[in-house]
């Protein structure tokens, strides 16, 4: 009996226990993680979280060394004992999450008249023309407050006295602020101003420095600070405390993210590239020219000879190469040699033209090879469920260990993936009377069915990507994709469908978070969910004037 | 009815006992069975065969936990059937595709030097290793022989989620059965 048959025979007899749990246990999502907003709230409410109206010049100490107030606890909602890790491939549901508030952009401009509602679509605040942005805790993600700031018509660029109205998530105003912009990590409040950066402490509004020359949240829990230009960098952690001192941060990609923690690209005194954690201590020791990604829990770095993967739990290096290595998974590395500009740069034409990249094992196996390979990493937790290598006229669809699924014509067009499941293909096809036409079809990759019953006669279609977070190189499908079709006046919409090709919102304008989409309703400016449901349509209130219109006006600061 | 009323009956020698079991516990037994056999026919007999263990068992036998002694039953002889099918060129089930999977966590030696019931005490033991959900995940898959997408199902779960969970417990398996020397 081969010993694979020999486990599963084996299974039969672990405890009965287990085989009864594995019966009927179900696993809803979170309760934590469904609570976060509304926890936000009630926090703002005790008026806890922000302390701007007094803000205060810091006491002038010689100790350098900024140590973490006692504060009440204005955090959100610690998960439960034995729920604290969010499964990692559980991204899209975090992504789908509600938020506290939303805002809605009515314009096809940058600048315009917008309006931020709650999640329940009453209004907190609005412009006839500026942006709303949402003043996040960048640590947690808690909304804190919606920032309001109005400008000229066709003004650019923020004035020299430009203020920010800040709005409670009740529709309150809480105060003016005199800034361009601002962002909270944590205890931290960073504010932009003309002059320079500003940094405060959160819990009681003191000023922790002054006049910065810049000031970059590179984490959920890291934040650099330089108090001039090409000076030393001061690193902090989100409770504010002053973690390590380096000469400077490789600016190109100043942090690498993975897992929820982000890592400081900081640089030693002979310009060699390390990895600093929020703690202050080297995960990876500088000795590298630069870092530019991390998956699977590898930095992917270059260093004198070449490139390598350094494991992030240790530091060790896993992997070595002469050849870029653009992606990292646990069954294996992307390399190609076409994908560091630099060695672009000082290779010949020839040689370009004849690079391969690869898909190799961790020995080093080739497990599939082409003028393109790219890892398909469908849950972002560095498990490829697919690898897909361009070449000349079609894409190879392959699994991870190299064998071929199926061979996917693109010589006249082109595919993308909605996930490994899942791709869209594009072909330009003659029509019987000569005219083109696009042949937009879904592929099951498995099982190469195609469907083209569509509604709409779409052209273009793209698979939906997202980052993890705001720190990672890693991306998951949220297992939907836009498709463009044209009217019959030849205006252009964009539709939101799932991976079975289902529509699920018509002409939307771009994605708001959570599962809140801007879309064109009736030709009016709405927020709309993914279950159909308008939360707000422009046109319903009547008041988005600039103030705020929750509240009679005595309640306001 | 509650286990220990028909634990009662089985024991009183009342064939209302059977009845109650084929109610409580037909619908999953013939699924554990159909998803290892493929087979409507053989299924059926598989889960008829159970019964009559069960009867002959029970007493002495006094299970903790009913469900799970006659899932037991009737997944080995489903996975008995099984190969006897396979000699006979017929049938089909899910059991390929698992072992297929499960080969991620053997190396070595073409059979594992060890006795069945020392696997079955190391695997439970590996199993109690693992968090809550992972494990039962696990199992769903390689024990219940249920497919990724009602594991999603019921798990709540995005089917990439669950062939990476499994894949992530495969890799750890394969490492403690190393560590255990069980493979040459």
């Amino acid at each position: 009996m081969k010993p694979e048959e020999q486990l599963l025979l084996a299974l039969t007899d672990v405890g009965d226990d287990l085989i009864e749990e594995a019966g009927h246990r179900s696993f809803p999502r979170p309760r934590w993680l469904r609570g976060l907003p509304m926890v936000a709230c009630l926090v703002l409410l005790l008026g806890g979280a922000l302390a701007l109206q007094g803000l205060q010049p810091l006491e002038q100490t010689s100790d350098t060394q900024n140590t973490v107030q006692d504060s009440q606890d204005t955090t959100a909602e610690l998960p439960p004992d034995g729920e604290a890790d969010v499964d990692a491939s559980d991204h899209l549901a975090q992504l789908l999450a509600p938020q506290a508030a939303y805002v809605l952009p009515m314009s096809d401009d940058i600048l315009g008249p917008a309006v931020a509602v709650d999640n329940n679509g009453n209004v907190i605040a609005s412009t006839d023309y500026g942006i709303i942005t949402p003043l996040q805790d960048r640590s947690t993600g808690e909304f804190l407050a919606m920032m309001v700031e109005n400008r000229e018509v066709d003004q650019t660029v923020p004035a020299e006295d430009n203020l920010l109205s800040l709005y409670s998530l009740e529709g309150k105003k809480l105060t003016d602020v005199s800034a361009a912009a601002m962002d909270c990590l944590g205890e931290l409040v960073v504010v932009y101003r003309g002059a320079g950066i500003d940094l405060y402490r959160r819990s009681d509004g003191s000023l922790l420095a002054a006049g910065l020359a810049d000031v970059r949240i590179a984490g959920p829990d890291l934040l650099y600070a330089r108090a001039e230009a090409g000076g030393p960098v001061t690193v902090y952690n989100s409770a504010g405390q002053v973690v390590a001192e380096v000469k400077d941060v490789y600016e190109s990609v100043p942090s690498l993210g993975w897992d929820g923690q982000a890592y400081l690209c900081a640089m030693d005194d002979a310009g060699l590239v390390g990895l600093l954690n929020s703690s202050g201590q080297w995960v990876v020791e500088p000795g590298y020219r630069y870092f530019y990604s991390a998956s699977c829990g590898y930095a992917l770095g270059r260093s004198e000879t070449g490139y390598a993967a350094i494991s992030l739990a240790d530091g060790t290096v896993a992997f070595e190469s002469e050849v870029y290595i653009s992606s990292a998974f646990e069954q294996g590395l992307t390399l190609d040699p076409t994908g560091d500009y630099l060695s672009t740069v000082m290779i010949t034409a020839e040689e370009l033209e004849e690079s391969t990249a690869q898909f190799v094992s961790w020995d080093g196996t080739v497990l599939a090879e082409g003028p393109q390979v790219q890892g398909i990493d469908d849950e972002g937790d560095g498990i490829a469920e697919l690898i897909s290598v361009h070449r000349d006229g079609y894409i190879d669809l392959c699994r991870p260990d190299g064998t071929l699924i199926r061979r996917v014509d693109v010589s006249a067009g082109s595919m993308n993936l909605i996930s490994s499941e899942t791709a869209v293909v594009m072909n330009n096809v003659q029509a019987d009377d000569g005219s083109w036409v696009m042949d937009l079809f879904l592929l099951d990759v498995e099982s190469g069915a195609e469907f083209r019953d569509f509604d709409r006669p779409y052209s273009v279609a793209s698979g939906l990507w997202y980052t993890v977070d705001n720190y990672s190189q890693c991306s998951f499908s949220a297992r939907r994709f836009e498709a463009s079709y044209r009217d019959a006046d030849g205006n252009y919409h964009w539709d939101l469908l799932d991976e079975r090709g289902k529509v699920l919102l018509e002409d939307i304008q771009s994605y708001r978070g959570g599962d809140v989409y801007a879309v064109l309703d009736d030709g009016q400016y709405a927020l709309q969910r993914l279950d159909g449901t308008i939360l707000y349509r422009h046109g319903a209130d009547e008041t988005a004037t600039g103030e705020i219109c929750v509240l009679p006006p005595n309640t306001q600061e | 009815m509650e286990d220990a009323g028909i634990l009662a009956l089985y024991f009183a020698r009342d064939e209302q006992a059977l009845a109650e079991t084929q109610k409580k516990y037909g619908p999953s037994l013939f699924s554990v069975s159909y998803q290892i056999l493929r087979c409507q026919q053989d299924a059926e007999e598989c889960v008829n065969d159970t019964y009559i263990r069960a009867w002959n068992a029970i007493p002495p036998t006094k299970p903790t936990f009913l469900g799970a002694f006659l899932l037991k039953i009737t997944r080995n002889l489903s996975l008995s059937y099984y190969k006897a099918a396979r000699a006979a060129k017929r049938g089909g089930g899910q059991v390929e595709a698992l072992t297929q999977e499960l080969s991620d966590c053997v190396t070595g030696s073409p059979e594992l030097l060890l006795e069945a019931a020392e696997l079955s005490r190391l695997l439970d033991k590996f199993l109690r290793t693992l968090p809550q959900k992972e494990r039962c995940v696990f199992l769903r898959r390689y024990w219940y022989c249920d497919s990724i997408s009602d594991i999603a199902a019921q798990c709540h779960m995005a089917s990439g989620t669950v062939k990476s969970s499994l894949h992530r417990t495969r890799g750890k398996l394969k490492r403690y059965l190393q560590e255990e020397g069980i493979f040459v």
